[in-house]
């Protein structure tokens, strides 16, 4: 088993605010291997999106991180300074946004962008171009000389994602971390880029973080799942055995909702209730108060995870197993 | 209304954390107080002549020293500055009542309205502010009343320009869609959907532009076609001081003094607004 | 669902247009291009498509929140198209929406009970003594406690909000509820609530719904009929069941994924407008003939209640 391209213990995120502080990714441990997939479920404010920039060291200025460890490949990103991190973070860490269009510069065209990334990877005196035109055609787009010379704001979310995930492609990065990147895609094209994206992970031998609210999609793509909620990891496995029997309460309403709208059910399960109010959160497991299960051991102190090492839920009644 | 006093307490928390703000605020009672309390607790009156002491200098019974009438400066100039502070801000309340309530309007409706109405103020725009005060002083006469209203008509396109812009952005809102699907009269649009959520620049402009009245004020009764002696203005105040400078620096020199803290104070307050919209906007997206 | 229903709502050639763009068609851009449709009382028609496909500009024109270039919008017989906003008035409370983005749906300034209570007061619903009493009800009908009525509408969640919207809309008592992709920006946990709070408030007070949706999953669980629209047109419509076991138009089939190999990989494909005379969909359709570039189909009666814009819908074989 080789080395984990991406080793997290612990990690930690809140956010200073006038009220107090608000801690939004509360201990999260999570490793991915070399051409793994690991898709990163959750809602909005369960933390997926802010776990993300943590590790690229994205985020906003009121916001606080600590990892006990925060591995890319063996090093201690913690140690880097920030010119050593920009230099690993362009090179090497490659991220994905939901929205496409934001993430070009606006002033200069699609071929700048293109021929920065292969420079980046290949030195200044490469011939880019040729690179460029295999990228897009790479992506679908066969006759890549005219969208080379568009600028972003004439590009639809469908085509400015096509192009992104060519550029890593060119990039050749061992870590690329999406972040909803089908989200505001119709459902035609949405499918197209999931194709693309697994085409991009037979490609290059990284690792993948793709994080998403869609069960559906996380199922069709990646290797293995981690379910968030309240800022925590609750449920992680493979994805055939989280979705074929998951065991946290959390994962099994996603799921079953997931499968209703699928199947034409009757009545939509429903999850009852609302995310709890991080700034002063229930006692106890963080899910209690909307878990049809709950015990009184649930609410008094929170559970740790259980299971064998590739399947674990962060749930009394998976203690048993 | 509990909710409604809690977000206004959160407000006024977040400016007084703002230390420019409060400075700038700070500096703007001061002058008010001065203008108003102060100019009534000297005991002088502006037009106490003092033949026996013409242009003497600063002194304790003087602190600005004395004009060429003998007159104390230091209480002409706090009558002065009431005097200014009055005549800018009816001025700009005039072109912010007047241009808001154009600019929403004419953005709310659209078509050959807006279109007048945003040549109109393209038009005055052309002209260079003070110009156009000058021109309209010699139009409509000197005096006090004038200058506010030339105050009013320099500043009205930028509240009208302001007002459309906005409410043009406010309008396509799904909200005020769901009030017009209620049938809410379109002055109740206006008044209630609208106006409220353009007002905070409006106001920030509206603190900016007494400063920048002020300044025309200055300008044109310096030139004499604003504010007429005896009434003391600070421009008026300025015109008598620049005549003797060579002997008496004192009375331009003070009086220029007085109108910088004036508009430093009320920049700094206005930009301390400002502020006060933008990350209370940001704050909220991260609840 | 019974026979002899009646017709609340009849759209008849319906077409809006906004200006610039030029797709060839000139300097105007037709959102919503010659649809007819019908929605009779009590139903919950779907309308489904892509972003473009114009099916948000056709809820806003049919609650004339925009004035259409041409045809009809019967509200119960009378022609709403040509009317001036006072003349609309009195049609006002028949016809509600629920937005997509519910932050922006709420006048931030206001608390959820003024909110509320504008509708109530506008038309009179209740005397003023009655509205605290209104509100608290209209809160409890959407399964919000009365404790929201003092906050603010970014201090609610958007499942929150959104059951806000719909309290508010169902205020008025209305026979038509515009949901224009009312889920959409919902979580999946939250998705199944708000759907399940419809389906409720459908049943109980048999209003009819018009619901926009680009997820035609979601449209199969609440809605009677479909309708697919694709760049202005509406190119399938019919009983739901029928859309999903037996879809005709090569658009829906794409939709519904049956057709995986069929979509184009090509990008630029799928990325360009399409032409502006003939049918539509011609361009990515794998069965296009030239017959189907000249001139749009018009709608072919499949079975009953079951129509199809396509000129070869008899041929082209199953999935």
């Amino acid at each position: 088993m080789s080395a984990p391209i991406l080793e997290i213990r612990d990690l930690r995120t809140r956010f200073d605010l006038h009220g107090g502080s608000l801690e939004v990714v509360r201990g999260v441990d999570l490793a991915i291997a070399p051409g793994e997939m690991l898709g990163l479920i959750g809602e909005s404010g369960s933390g997926k999106t802010i776990t993300g920039l943590s590790i690229l060291r994205l985020l906003p200025g009121n916001a606080r991180m600590t990892a006990a460890t925060l591995r890319y490949k063996g090093t201690d990103l913690q140690t880097l300074d920030h010119r050593q991190f920009q230099a690993l973070r362009g090179r090497s860490l490659a991220m994905i946004f939901q929205n496409p269009v934001g993430a070009f510069n606006p002033a200069k065209r699609v071929d700048w962008h293109l021929r920065e990334v292969i420079r980046r990877r290949h030195g200044a005196d490469v011939d880019w171009a040729p690179a460029a035109s295999e990228a897009l055609k790479a992506v679908g787009i066969p006759r890549p000389e005219r969208v080379l010379r568009l600028y972003p704001h004439q590009l639809s979310g469908g085509m400015a994602q096509r192009i992104l995930i060519a550029m890593v492609l060119a990039l050749e990065p061992d870590l690329v971390i999406a972040d909803e990147p089908t989200t505001n895609l119709d459902n035609i094209v949405e499918r197209q880029i999931l194709s693309l994206f697994r085409r991009l992970q037979s490609r290059l031998k990284a690792g993948f973080l793709f994080i998403t609210h869609d069960m559906t999609v996380a199922a069709s793509l990646c290797d293995r799942i981690a379910v968030m909620y309240a800022g925590e990891i609750v449920e992680i496995g493979p994805t055939r055995d989280v979705f074929a029997a998951p065991r946290h309460p959390y994962t099994q309403g996603l799921i079953a909702t997931a499968i209703a709208l699928k199947r034409k059910a009757k009545r939509l399960q429903e999850i009852a209730g609302e995310l709890p109010n991080l700034v002063a959160p229930p006692p106890g497991c963080l899910f209690s108060p909307r878990c049809a299960q709950a015990m009184e051991r649930c609410r008094a102190a929170e559970p740790p995870l259980f299971g064998a090492p590739q399947h674990r839920t962060r749930c009394y009644l998976a203690e048993a197993s | 209304m509990s909710a409604r006093r809690q977000r206004y307490r959160r407000l006024a928390a977040s400016f007084l954390g703002n230390p420019t703000a409060v400075f700038g605020a700070g500096i703007t009672l001061f002058v008010l107080l001065a203008a108003t309390l102060g100019a009534v607790l000297m005991p002088y009156k502006p037009g106490d002549a003092d033949f026996m002491n013409i242009l003497s200098g600063p002194s304790w019974p003087h602190p600005f020293g004395t004009d060429s009438f003998g007159r104390d400066v230091l209480t002409r100039v706090l009558y002065g500055a009431r005097v200014s502070l009055v005549v800018s801000a009816a001025g700009i309340a005039l072109a912010a009542i007047a241009g808001s309530a154009l600019g929403m309007i004419s953005a709310y409706k659209g078509g050959a309205a807006d279109v007048a109405l945003m040549r109109f103020a393209d038009l005055l725009f052309a002209f260079p502010s003070f110009v156009l005060a000058l021109f309209l002083m010699v139009v409509l006469g000197f005096g006090t009343a004038n200058v506010s209203f030339a105050i009013a008509l320099t500043y009205f396109p930028i509240f009208a320009r302001l007002a459309r812009n906005m409410t043009l952005l406010v309008r396509e809102e799904p909200f005020v869609q769901a009030a017009r699907l209620m049938a809410e009269p379109t002055w109740r649009i206006l008044l209630k959907e609208i106006l409220p959520n353009i007002a905070a620049p409006l106001i920030v402009q509206a603190t900016i532009g007494i400063a920048f009245g002020i300044v025309i004020e200055a300008g044109l009764s310096f030139l004499g076609v604003g504010v007429q002696p005896p009434t003391p203005s600070l421009g008026v105040i300025m015109a008598d001081g620049r005549e003797y400078f060579a002997r008496a620096p004192w009375v331009l020199t003070m009086t220029g003094v007085a109108i910088s803290v004036a508009l430093l104070g009320l920049n700094l307050f206005g930009d301390g607004l400002r502020d006060l919209m933008d990350p209370r906007l940001r704050q909220r997206a991260q609840q | 669902m019974s026979a002899a229903q009646e017709s609340l709502m009849r759209l008849e050639n319906l077409s809006v247009s906004f200006a610039g763009h030029g797709h060839g068609d000139g300097p105007h851009f037709r959102a919503v291009d010659d649809v007819s449709l019908e929605i009779r009382a009590g139903e919950v028609l779907g309308i489904v498509g892509e972003s473009g496909s114009g099916k948000t500009t056709l809820a806003k024109a049919l609650l004339r929140l925009y004035r259409p270039s041409a045809g009809r919008i019967l509200y119960r017989g009378t022609d709403l198209a040509p009317l001036g906003e006072r003349a609309l008035r009195p049609f006002r409370r028949n016809l509600q929406m629920v937005f997509q983005d519910p932050l922006s749906s709420f006048n931030p300034r206001q608390t959820v009970a003024e909110s509320l209570a504008m509708p109530l007061r506008l038309h009179a619903i209740c005397p003023r003594g009655e509205m605290p009493a209104a509100v608290d009800a209209a809160l409890t009908r959407v399964g919000l406690s009365p404790n929201f009525r003092d906050r603010f509408p970014h201090e609610l969640s958007g499942g929150q909000l959104q059951r806000v919207a719909i309290g508010r809309a169902l205020t008025l008592s209305p026979s038509l509820l515009v949901a224009d992709e009312a889920v959409s920006k919902l979580d999946v946990s939250v998705r199944a609530q708000i759907l399940n709070l419809l389906r409720d408030v459908q049943e109980a007070s048999r209003l009819s719904i018009l619901f926009i949706t680009h997820d035609l999953h979601v449209a199969r669980y609440l809605c009677h009929r479909i309708g697919v629209m694709y760049f202005g047109k509406l190119v399938e419509i019919g009983p739901t069941e029928e859309i999903f076991d037996a879809p005709r138009h090569p658009y829906t089939k794409a939709l519904l994924g049956t057709l995986d190999e069929e979509i184009a990989e090509d990008a630029e494909v799928t990325a360009a407008p399409p032409a502006a005379t003939g049918c539509r969909y011609a361009s990515r359709c794998p069965h296009a003939t030239d017959a189907c570039a000249a001139e749009h189909p018009p709608l072919d009666r499949v079975a009953e209640g079951h129509a199809i814009a396509c000129y070869r819908w008899r041929e082209i074989p199953d999935a």
